[in-house]
């Protein structure tokens, strides 16, 4: 299960936030602060999984992290998630922003949040993924947008 | 809700206006730019207009994503969530995370907004589903649970599986929602096709596996069943997650899943799918030796992998090698990927060592870290390599002599944040209770340590403790070299007894520079305390009183250094050296020191009984005796050495008549004999200490008697 889903700009701005157990928001803030400060040492040779030994959200979990362009993409999961699975589901997620707002990059989450947002919710729901392959969550979203045009 | 005029519509702002007039506002005007925007949304909210409270929604997402508390709006939007318009509701569940916790009142009015869209259509259906998975508490969980069990069986695939995966965190939330409702969904998941939703069902099945394992019967068939014939990487691998759980609780299942597990081994190309086989055949399938070979080959190429991920990997399963002589195969290997890993990496090798560590491979392991350290992960590595030195009372450590005198002061200097430099300070502690003949070093020990810190310039770096003294309230804070200097201190003055004259002296002289007074302010009481105990001890040393008037001279040297510093100092021992004042309560204090300390005082024992068995008038002044048998083993070694040289010379006195070939030949042969013998005694006696691991007693009491005491409880 994942249990924290976050993107996050380099300037350490939150764009997308995900907390799937109940976390009261001011605890939602530490463990948001604690993870930005991880980013730092996140570089282009270094592992993108380890343990949460310092107990930011849970000992048992692991924190799986991964930088495209100016934005990091963070998932806190515990131990029932392949951490390799969650690296593919986040470049999954570039892939499909990639597709909906073509060559997308930090400004397309700015000026489309209800999309990004839609996106996630596509995927991942209660914490679970729900889906991976690409053309089912686009046609999912297809029908959102036609919905709304039909009202 | 009222209807914005003409006028106000052209000015309305859209969410692209905001955002471009948001990065282009300067940082002082940024609090007035929010504040002007988040009154513009509450009025744009309340709108009749449909597409202005749809972008009022969408500035709230700005405000949110640039750090701004938007919780205000909680009623505005569940008030949106049930809205007829459906890009309204949509926006509305997406933002309803930002602003609903667990705790919110609001949650009470939503329960009949999703019981209304689940009447709707599908897509409705799916866009409520992944909001209640977000937002659901118990409350909510429990009133909608009827709901989403229906959603289970919904035509549809994207609602089924969103429902499944909704239910898990319902019967996650309250158990108590599980017994009779599982069984229908597991009957519904033994028909079910779609991979997406089967992937969802085995995720809702370790959820309960967490919250209740002892249903784990309910599982094994269908797991069984889908490892058998699914061919997609991605259910294979929560599967194979599964079973790890169903194995741990039930090992006959394991026997049932070698046959799938070689061929899925022997088949996949799939780096994620084949980690958690091998991950799952190094902790259960240990007695099959083929698969476990098989595996093993697989691990190695995971440890000499390009990608850092996959060695990650790797070492995640070296963890489950059960015996330390099966890691130590790969320790070369893992210590030479030290050298290139990230921080990441590093932690996790750290980790497997902290583990795995035992006295054949200390010292490797030691030194290694010590040299290899850098400044990221320094701190970590120092963390870790006090808990194995520490681990299990010393366990690791068969040479306690070389840990104090080589490898602490390395480790002492090599500390740079407070948490390692308490975590040494109680290591040095315990080490030196379980070893008490180790004070003879204490001199040497902070010699090494402390004259590295007094040549480096050492103002208050970094972060530090703060501390408010009781007794006195006085404020100081203290970072991590500060706190080690404190506990050396307090070690020497322990130790004052057992040190020579010379040691005694030159440490006065070392706390007589200046830069030392000045750096460890916070240190002075320990300094003054410590000044004190030296003072006593020469004085019952030199009883001819020849060298005490030059100490006297030294100590008032400091005090004279220190006239502009504000201490707490031992006044009548301030008074007594400075102004020839109040001797006879130094007098007092002397004989004092000389008495045999006694386990406890009668007079302070008042409240709390002692023990029976507890004999007051034996004296706790163990250490002494300890050193004395120490000093006594080494002065028969050193005994032995000139007793065998004679031994030599005698005989070679007798061979001088001799012929001279053979009076050499048989000085070389004695020759030989003294390096034989002087290799068996060293120049320097060697020193045997044992480390004490058992529990600390206090005189009298027995451990049998404590034995029984746990044994009656």
């Amino acid at each position: 299960m994942i249990k924290v889903f976050l993107i996050v700009n380099s300037s350490g701005k939150i764009r997308i936030r995900r907390f799937y157990d109940e976390v009261e928001f001011a605890r939602q803030q530490q463990i948001e602060q604690k993870l930005i400060q991880l980013t730092s040492k996140l570089s282009p040779n270094s592992c993108n999984f380890f343990k949460d030994l310092d107990g930011i959200y849970d000992k048992k979990c692991k924190i799986v992290m991964r930088f495209f362009g100016t934005l990091y993409f963070i998932a806190v999961i515990d131990e029932d998630e392949s951490e390799l699975g969650v690296l593919d589901l986040i470049q999954n997620i570039v892939d499909l922003m990639d597709k909906i707002f073509e060559n997308a990059c930090e400004l397309d989450v700015l000026y489309h949040p209800d999309k990004m947002n839609a996106l996630i919710d596509e995927i991942i729901v209660a914490g679970i993924v729900v889906e991976t392959n690409i053309m089912d969550i686009q046609e999912a979203l297809k029908q959102q947008e036609t919905q709304i045009k039909n009202k | 809700m009222f209807h914005l005029s003409q006028m106000d519509q052209i000015f309305l702002k859209s969410l692209a206006d905001v955002v471009r007039t948001s990065r282009t506002t300067s940082q002082y005007d940024k609090l007035t730019f929010t504040t002007q925007t988040i009154a513009d949304i509450k009025n744009e909210i309340s709108s009749r207009q449909e597409s202005v409270r749809y972008q009022a929604l969408l500035k709230l997402f700005f405000l949110a994503m640039e750090g701004n508390n938007i919780r205000w709006a909680e009623f505005q939007i569940i008030n949106l969530m049930g809205s007829a318009d459906f890009q309204l509701k949509l926006g509305a569940q997406l933002a309803a995370h930002l602003v609903i916790d667990n705790q919110s009142q609001g949650l009470i009015m939503v329960t009949n907004v999703f019981q209304k869209e689940f009447k709707n259509g599908h897509i409705e259906c799916s866009t409520t589903l992944s909001c209640l998975g977000t937002i659901a508490n118990k409350d909510l969980s429990d009133s909608l649970l009827t709901h989403v069990l229906k959603l289970t069986t919904n035509t549809k695939p994207l609602i089924r599986k969103k429902a499944i995966a909704v239910l898990s965190k319902i019967f996650t939330i309250n158990p108590l929602n599980i017994p009779g409702n599982l069984e229908m969904v597991i009957q519904q998941l033994q028909k079910e096709t779609n991979i997406s939703v089967l992937a969802c069902g085995i995720s809702l099945f370790c959820s309960v596996m967490k919250v209740a394992p002892k249903l784990y019967p309910l599982f094994l068939s269908i797991v069984y069943d889908q490892i058998s014939k699914q061919k997609s990487n991605w259910l294979l691998i929560k599967l194979v997650r599964i079973s790890n759980k169903l194995i741990a609780l039930e090992p006959r299942f394991q026997g049932k899943l070698i046959e799938h597990y070689s061929r899925l081994l022997n088949q996949t190309n799939s780096k994620s799918l084949q980690y958690e086989l091998i991950y799952s055949i190094m902790k259960y399938f240990k007695n099959h030796s083929q698969l476990y070979e098989s595996a093993g080959d697989i691990l190695k190429q995971f440890l000499n992998h390009q990608d850092p991920n996959l060695r990650c990997l790797g070492l995640e399963c070296l963890t489950h090698i059960s015996t330390s002589a099966g890691l130590m195969e790969f320790q070369e290997q893992i210590l030479e990927s030290f050298k290139k890993s990230d921080y990441f990496s590093k932690l996790q090798i750290l980790q497997l060592f902290k583990d795995f560590t035992n006295q054949q491979n200390f010292q490797t392991v030691i030194e290694f870290f010590l040299k290899y350290s850098d400044l990221e992960s320094n701190h970590k590595i120092i963390e870790s390599l006090i808990y194995i030195i520490t681990k299990d009372k010393f366990i690791n450590v068969d040479d306690p002599e070389k840990l104090l005198l080589t490898y602490i002061p390395i480790i002492a200097q090599k500390i740079d944040t407070i948490d390692n430099a308490m975590r040494f300070k109680e290591m040095l502690f315990e080490l030196l209770t379980r070893v008490p003949g180790l004070k003879v070093y204490s001199d040497q020990l902070c010699n090494q340590i402390l004259q590295t810190y007094a040549t480096q310039s050492d103002t208050l770096q970094g972060p530090t403790l703060n501390i408010v003294q009781r007794h006195t309230q006085l404020k100081y804070s203290l970072n991590h070299r500060e706190i080690i200097f404190k506990s050396l201190i307090m070690i020497v003055g322990e130790s004052v007894k057992l040190l020579k004259l010379e040691a005694l002296i030159n440490i006065i002289k070392f706390l007589e520079q200046l830069n030392i007074l000045n750096c460890y302010e916070s240190s002075l009481s320990d300094i003054d305390s410590l000044l004190f105990k030296i003072y006593i001890q020469i004085i019952k040393i030199d009883s001819q009183n020849e060298i005490i008037p030059q100490i006297e001279q030294l100590i008032k040297n400091i005090y004279n250094k220190l006239h502009n510093i504000s201490i707490v100092k031992i006044q009548f021992f301030y008074e007594s050296l400075i102004n020839n004042k109040q001797k006879d309560k130094l007098d007092q204090l002397f004989t004092l020191y000389e008495e045999d300390l006694p386990p406890i005082n009668l007079e302070a024992q008042k409240l709390i009984k002692p023990p029976e068995s507890l004999n007051i008038t034996q004296s706790f002044q163990i250490d002494i005796e300890e050193i004395e048998k120490i000093k006594n083993s080494n002065n028969e070694q050193i005994e032995q050495k000139p007793i065998v040289q004679q031994i030599v010379q005698v005989e070679s006195n007798k061979n001088d008549q001799v012929d001279q070939n053979i009076k050499i030949q048989k000085q070389d042969e004695n020759e030989e004999e003294l390096k034989i013998l002087n290799n068996k005694v060293d120049s320097i006696p060697k020193k045997v200490f044992t480390i004490n691991r058992d529990e600390e007693l206090p005189p009298g009491v027995n451990q049998n008697d404590i034995n029984q005491s746990k044994e009656d409880e």
